[in-house]
C-alpha cells in the first residue's frame, strides 16, 4: 500500500494544517520512508496479545464531587487571543467541525 | 566562594547554616549563565529578577530563623514545557506566542515550597520533539563540552545548563530519551523516573502514556535530594501512582551492589555503537563485578528490534491529539483569518515547525481510519510485548546496563535534514518508556578528545531508588562530572 | 404494485448527571444565569498541562442510571479520546467511552396505548458536555453571524449518553421512550431531566424499510430541542424519506439538523469530508476497575422502578392507566400516596386526592410534597371520613383547604368550618339503633336468622340510623352499635 500526494493532503486536512505546495513532495516521500520502517512491526508476533492490557497499572483513582471555583479564571481569559467581555471570540464558524456532535 | 560549581546539597546546607546567603549563591549563578548563555543558548526565558527577589526570602527566612527547605536557596532550571504561573512557558514553540500559564506545575509548586529558586526556563527542541535542541523556536542551544555540538535533545537547555555550571540541578522531560539521552552528550547525570512517581500536572504533553518528568544533575545526591523533592502523589495527575514514595537520599546513604546481577544487554551492541561508549559499558561492568555484583547476559531482542517504529508511532499518534488544542481560540498564536477553519490551518501551520508537524501528520495517520489496526493498534500490541521482554529480562536481572545513546554528542546540524537519522539517537533510551521503567543515565568521564562518556542502567518499576544506588557506586569509581564553559571563560 | 413501509427509530439520549462538580474537573457545573467562563479551570479550558480527573459521583450516578435500565456493568471500564476541531471543544478531542462503556444489555419497558413494549438499550457510557457557542454579528443580530462567542461553562458537565437498540417504530413511540427516560432519571434523582434547558438532548436515528425488500439508509437527526420537536422532526422524516423510496431512489446516509421553525431537516454537512474521529484510549485516565460491591449496594438501594410501581398500581390497586403514571413518576409522590394508604386510606380514594389535590397544592405554592402542612397522616385521617360518609367529598374539600392554610389537623380543621363529627354519644347511638331495630322487627328478624346474606337490609336499616344521627358518627362506630345491638336481641332470644 503506497502512501501518496492525496493521502498525505488528506491527513493533513484532519490535523488541520496547511503542508505548502513545495513541501508536498518531500513529506511524501517522508511518509513513505517512515511507514517502511513502521512496517518491521509486522515482523513481531503479536498473536493473542490484548494491545490494551495494563500490568502494574493502577486503577483510576476517583475524585470526590466536590465544586471548587478556581481563582485564577481572569488570568486565563486575558491569554485569550480573541475577546469580548468574558467570552472568547472565534471567526464565524464555517459549517465544517461539528457544532453540536456529541454522540 | 565559587558557588557554581558546588552541589546543591551543600549549597542547601551553607545558607541554612548562616554560612553565605541564597543571594549570593544566586547572583554568582546568575553571572555564570549570563556570561555563558550568548554561547550556549540555554535558556529561553532567564528569570534574573524573580530569581534574586526568590533567593532574597529565602535569606530573611533564614535569618528570622525559618527553615528554608530542603533546597533552600538552591539555584534550578526547568525545561520550558513544565507551567509557570505568569512566566512565559513556550514548549519552544512560536505557537504558545508569550503564553503565561495561570497555574503552576505540580513539580514547580514542590520545588518552590522544597525553598528552590527557579533561575530560568530552558531551551528544548519543540515540544520536547527531537534529539538535539535544534529544533527550538528561539534558535539551537550548544553544547558546553564542545559548543560545535548539540546539547541532545529534547531538554538540551536542562542539560546544558548543569554541565555549564548554571545550576547544580535542573528538570527536564524524558519522553522517548530526552532526559537520558542530553545528559549523555553533555555529560551529567540524567534520571527518567518510572511512570507515574512524578506528576505530570502542568507538563505540556507530548506524549501522555510516555512523558515523564525528571532531574539532571551533577551528583547522585543532588539526584536524590531533587527526588525527594519531586516524586509526591499527585491527585491531579490519574496516572500518578498513589501511595507513599521512597525517601531517596536514604537509599544513596551505603551505596552496595554487592550480590546484585547486572544484565548486560548483547543485541544493542550491533556494531553501530560508538567504540568508546562500549568500552565504557565494559569498564563499568568490570568494576561492578569486582564490587561485588554478578554480570550475566540478558535478551531483549524485541526491544531492539521494534522499540523504534513502536515508539515512532505510538509517540506521534498521542501528539497529535495532545496539540490538537493549539487553534488560536484561548491561548497563544492566532493567526487573522476571515473564517473558523482558516484560523485553524493559519495558526497551526504558522505556528508549528517543521519537526513538529511531520509528527502530528504521522500521528493523525496512524489513528485514521482505515490505518489504525495496521499501525496505531499493532504498536500498542508490540509495546506490551517490549514490556513483558523487560519483566522476564528483569528475572535475570537487578538492572539492566546499556548505553545510553549509540553515539557521542554530533556535530550542529549534522541530522537537521535527516529525521529518521536523528531518531536513531534514540534507540537504547525509547523502549525505556515504552515499557514504563526508570532509567538512569550515569556520566563515566570523558574520552580522549573530551567528550562525555556514560552508560544507562534501567530498573524494574518503582525501583527508581535502586538505580540511584548503583550510580552511586558508579560514581564513587568514574567521580562526579565537574563543569565546562565550552573555552568561553 | 402498493409499497407498504415500516419505520425503524433508534434513540441517543444524552442525560446531564446530576452532580456538583464536573465530570474531570472540580468546576461547579452550574451553567445557566451564569457570567461566561466563570465555572472554569485549566482543566475544562483545555489549557496546555492540565489533566483529568474522574468525578466519582458521576461514575455512581451512571451505575444507577444503568442498573434501573436493567444493563450489566463492565467490570472495567475506560475512556476514549474522541478527536475532531470546534471551539466549544477546548481539548480538540472530547473524553468519551467508546469500546468498553460503563454498561450494556439493558432495556426498558414504554407503556403505549395500554400495552407495554420493551426497549432494548445498547449501552450507557460516561462523556464530558462541550461549551456553549453564542453567535453574533458585528451589528449583534444573531443571524448570518461574522463571529462566535464562546463559553465554556457547561464544558466538562458529565453526560450519560443512553444508546437504544433501533426497535422504535414510529414517532409516538420515541416520545414515550423519552418522556419514559426523562421520569425514570428524574426519579432516581440521576439528572433533573429538562429537555428545554438541555440537561436531556436526544439524537435520533431513523430508516425505513420497504415491503419490497429495499433498506433505506439510516439517517441522524439532530437539533431537536423538545419532545415535540423530535415527533415532527420524525414525521417529517418518514414522508421525506418514503417519498424518496417511493420515487426508486437512494436514501443518502447523513446527519440532518431539524429547523423547527421552518418544519424540515436538512442536511448540515456543506463539505463531503468524511467525519474521522481517531478515537484512541485516553492515555490520562487509566482503566477504572468497577467495584462489585458498590455496584450491588447501588442496586439494592435503587428504589421500586417507576414502572413496576406502575404496573403495581394498575393490577393490585386497580387505578387508572392515567393515575398510575403520574402517581408513580415521582418518588416523593408516590411514598406519600403509599404512607397516607398505610395511616388508612382507600387506595383509590387516596389515589384521587393525591393526584388533584395534593399535587395541586404543591404546584400552586411551591412546597415539596415532603413539606407540605397536610402530611400522609393528616390525610388519611380525612380520608376516612369521606370513606366513612361522615364527611362529603365537597365538605372534606373544604376542611382539606383549612388544614393547608392554618396548618391543624383534620379535626380543629372540621370545627372551624363549623362541621362536627362523632357528635353522638355512644349511649344515645346504642339507643337510636336499638330504636330503629325495634322499629323494623321483619328486616332484623332476617339479619338475625342469617338470612341477610347480600347485607341489604343490614344497610338499609344502617342508613336509617345515620339518617337520625345527620351522619355525626362515623360508619365504623355505627357499624360496632349494630353488631352489639343485634348480638343482644340475638341473646335474649335465645
Ligand atoms: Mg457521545
Ligand atoms: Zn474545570
Amino acid at each position: 500500500m503506497a502512501i501518496d500526494e492525496k493521502d498525505v493532503l488528506h491527513v493533513a486536512r484532519l490535523a488541520r494544517l496547511e503542508i505548502p505546495p513545495e513541501r508536498v513532495d518531500p513529506m511524501v516521500r517522508y511518509f513513505q520512508d517512515i511507514i517502511e520502517h513502521f512496517r518491521t512491526l509486522e515482523k513481531c508476533d503479536t498473536e493473542g496479545i490484548d494491545p490494551f492490557e495494563e500490568s502494574g497499572s493502577h486503577s483510576c483513582p476517583l475524585r470526590d464531587d466536590e465544586p471548587e471555583i478556581w481563582s485564577y479564571v481572569i488570568d486565563a481569559l486575558e491569554e485569550a487571543p480573541l475577546r469580548e467581555g468574558r467570552f472568547f471570540k472565534v471567526p464565524a464558524i464555517d459549517g465544517e467541525g461539528d457544532p453540536d456532535d456529541l454522540s | 566562594m565559587i558557588f557554581h560549581e558546588m552541589e546543591a546539597s551543600r549549597i542547601a546546607s551553607g545558607i541554612r547554616d548562616g554560612e553565605f546567603t541564597a543571594r549570593d549563591v544566586v547572583g554568582d549563578c546568575l553571572a555564570r549563565m549570563q556570561a555563558l548563555e550568548p554561547v550556549l543558548n540555554a535558556l529561553i526565558t532567564p528569570l534574573s529578577e524573580k530569581a534574586i527577589a526568590k533567593a532574597e526570602s529565602i535569606d530573611k527566612a533564614v535569618s528570622s530563623g525559618k527553615s528554608p527547605g530542603p533546597l533552600g536557596g538552591v539555584p534550578v532550571v526547568v525545561k520550558d514545557n513544565m507551567c509557570t504561573r505568569g512566566v512565559r512557558t513556550t514548549c519552544g514553540s512560536r505557537i504558545l506566542g508569550d503564553w503565561k500559564p495561570p497555574y503552576d506545575a505540580t513539580v514547580i509548586e514542590l520545588l518552590e515550597k522544597a525553598g528552590a529558586v527557579v533561575i530560568g526556563k530552558s531551551n528544548m527542541d519543540e515540544f520536547a520533539m527531537g534529539s538535539s535542541t535544534e529544533h527550538s523556536a528561539f534558535g539551537p542551544a550548544s553544547n558546553p563540552r564542545d559548543t560545535d555540538r548539540v546539547p541532545g535533545g529534547s531538554s538540551g537547555g536542562s542539560a546544558a545548563s548543569v554541565a555549564a555550571g548554571y545550576v547544580p540541578i535542573a528538570l527536564g522531560s524524558d519522553t522517548g530519551g530526552s532526559i537520558r539521552q542530553p545528559a549523555a552528550f553533555c555529560g551529567v547525570h540524567g534520571l527518567k523516573p518510572t511512570y507515574g512517581l512524578v506528576s505530570r500536572w502542568g507538563l505540556v504533553a507530548f506524549a501522555s502514556s510516555l512523558d515523564q518528568i525528571g532531574p539532571f544533575a551533577r551528583s547522585v545526591s543532588d539526584m536524590a535530594l531533587v527526588m525527594d523533592v519531586i516524586a509526591s502523589y499527585d491527585h491531579k495527575d490519574s496516572t500518578c501512582r498513589p501511595g507513599g514514595r521512597p525517601v531517596f537520599s536514604e537509599s544513596i546513604k551505603e551505596p552496595s551492589v554487592k550480590g546484585k546481577k547486572v544484565g548486560i544487554v548483547r543485541e544493542f551492541q550491533n556494531g553501530t555503537l560508538d567504540g568508546d561508549i562500549e568500552r565504557s559499558i565494559e569498564n563499568t561492568a568490570s568494576m561492578l563485578s569486582s564490587s561485588g555484583a554478578e554480570i550475566v547476559d540478558i535478551s531483549l531482542p524485541e526491544s531492539a528490534a521494534y522499540g523504534l517504529p513502536c515508539y515512532y508511532i505510538i509517540a506521534p499518534a498521542e501528539a497529535s491529539s495532545n496539540l490538537a488544542r493549539f487553534d488560536g481560540v484561548r491561548y497563544g498564536l492566532r493567526e487573522e483569518a476571515p473564517d473558523l477553519i482558516s484560523q485553524f490551518l493559519r495558526t497551526r501551520s504558522a505556528g508549528f515547525g517543521e519537526e513538529v508537524q511531520r509528527r502530528i501528520l504521522t500521528g493523525t495517520f496512524a489513528l485514521s481510519s482505515g490505518y489504525y489496526d495496521a499501525y496505531y493498534l499493532l504498536a500498542l500490541k508490540v509495546r506490551r510485548r517490549i514490556c513483558v521482554e523487560f519483566t522476564q529480562a528483569f528475572e535475570a536481572a537487578d538492572v539492566i546496563l546499556m548505553p545510553a545513546t549509540p553515539s557521542l554528542p554530533f556535530r550542529k546540524g549534522e541530522f537537521i535534514d535527516d529525521p529518521i537519522s536523528m531518531y536513531m539517537s534514540d534507540v537504547f533510551t525509547l523502549p525505556v518508556n515504552l515499557a514504563g521503567l526508570p532509567g538512569m543515565t550515569v556520566s563515566t568521564g570523558m574520552n580522549a578528545s573530551g567528550l562525555p562518556l556514560s552508560v544507562q542502567i534501567v530498573a524494574p518499576r518503582w525501583a527508581d531508588s535502586r538505580l540511584l544506588e548503583f550510580a552511586a557506586v558508579i560514581e564513587a569509581w568514574a567521580g562526579r562530572p565537574g563543569i565546562s564553559s565550552g573555552g568561553v571563560l | 404494485m402498493d409499497l407498504s413501509f415500516e419505520t425503524v427509530i433508534g434513540l441517543e439520549v444524552h442525560v446531564q448527571l446530576a452532580t456538583e462538580s464536573k465530570l474531570f474537573c472540580s468546576c461547579p457545573t452550574a451553567y445557566i444565569g451564569t457570567e461566561p467562563n466563570t465555572n472554569v479551570c485549566p482543566a475544562c479550558l483545555g489549557l496546555p498541562g492540565s489533566l483529568p480527573s474522574l468525578n466519582r459521583r458521576a461514575l455512581e450516578l451512571g451505575v444507577k442510571a444503568a442498573l434501573a435500565l436493567d444493563c450489566s456493568v463492565n467490570a472495567m471500564t475506560r475512556f476514549h479520546r474522541k478527536n475532531y476541531f470546534y471551539p466549544d471543544l477546548p481539548k480538540a478531542f472530547q473524553v468519551s467511552q467508546y469500546d468498553i462503556p460503563l454498561a450494556v444489555s439493558g432495556s426498558m419497558p414504554i407503556f403505549l396505548e395500554g400495552r407495554v413494549k420493551n426497549i432494548n438499550i445498547t449501552r450507557l457510557h460516561l462523556e464530558e458536555d462541550a461549551g456553549k457557542l453564542v453567535h453574533k454579528t458585528a451589528d449583534g443580530r444573531l443571524s448570518g453571524a461574522s463571529f462566535s462567542l464562546v463559553d465554556y461553562n457547561r464544558g466538562g458537565v458529565p453526560l450519560a449518553e443512553i444508546v437504544s437498540e433501533p426497535e422504535l417504530s414510529s414517532p409516538e413511540e420515541a416520545r414515550e421512550y423519552v418522556l419514559t427516560i426523562r421520569r425514570l432519571v428524574r426519579y432516581l434523582e440521576v439528572s433533573d431531566g429538562d429537555m428545554e434547558s438541555g440537561s436531556l438532548r436526544v439524537d435520533a436515528n431513523i430508516s425505513q424499510k420497504c415491503s419490497d425488500g429495499r433498506w433505506g439508509s439510516r439517517v441522524e437527526i439532530k437539533n431537536v430541542n423538545s419532545v415535540r420537536a423530535m415527533e415532527r422532526a420524525l414525521e417529517y422524516e418518514i414522508i421525506r424519506q418514503r417519498e424518496i423510496l417511493l420515487n426508486g431512489e437512494e436514501i443518502v446516509q447523513e446527519t440532518r439538523h431539524w429547523d423547527d421553525g421552518a418544519g424540515v431537516t436538512r442536511s448540515s454537512r456543506s463539505k463531503e469530508e468524511a467525519h474521522d474521529y481517531r478515537y484512541f484510549p485516553e492515555p490520562d485516565l487509566p482503566p477504572i476497575k468497577i467495584d462489585e460491591e458498590l455496584v450491588k449496594y447501588i442496586g439494592c438501594s435503587l428504589p421500586e422502578l417507576p414502572w413496576d410501581r406502575r404496573e403495581r398500581y394498575i393490577r393490585e390497586w386497580g387505578l387508572s392507566q392515567a393515575d398510575s403514571v403520574s402517581l408513580s413518576e415521582n418518588q416523593d409522590v408516590a411514598l406519600y400516596l403509599e404512607k397516607t394508604v398505610a395511616f388508612g386510606a382507600d387506595r383509590q380514594l387516596a389515589a384521587n386526592w393525591v393526584r388533584t389535590y395534593i399535587l395541586r397544592l404543591q404546584n400552586e405554592t411551591g412546597v415539596a410534597i415532603n413539606d407540605l402542612a397536610v402530611g400522609p397522616e393528616d390525610l388519611a385521617s380525612l380520608l376516612v371520613h369521606v370513606k366513612q360518609g361522615s364527611l362529603s367529598s365537597t365538605a372534606a374539600k373544604d376542611v382539606l383547604g383549612i388544614m393547608f392554610a392554618l396548618g391543624v389537623k383534620v379535626g380543629a380543621a372540621m370545627e372551624k368550618s363549623g362541621i362536627s363529627a362523632g357528635g353522638v354519644s355512644r349511649d344515645a347511638l346504642f339507643e337510636t339503633v336499638a330504636r330503629i331495630l325495634e322499629a323494623n322487627p321483619a328486616e332484623t328478624g332476617v339479619i338475625i336468622a342469617g338470612g341477610d346474606t347480600a347485607v341489604r337490609k343490614r344497610k338499609y336499616l344502617m342508613g336509617l340510623v345515620m339518617k337520625e344521627i345527620r351522619g355525626q358518627a362515623a360508619g365504623e362506630e355505627v357499624s360496632a352499635a349494630f353488631d352489639a345491638v343485634l348480638g343482644s336481641i340475638r341473646d335474649r332470644s335465645l
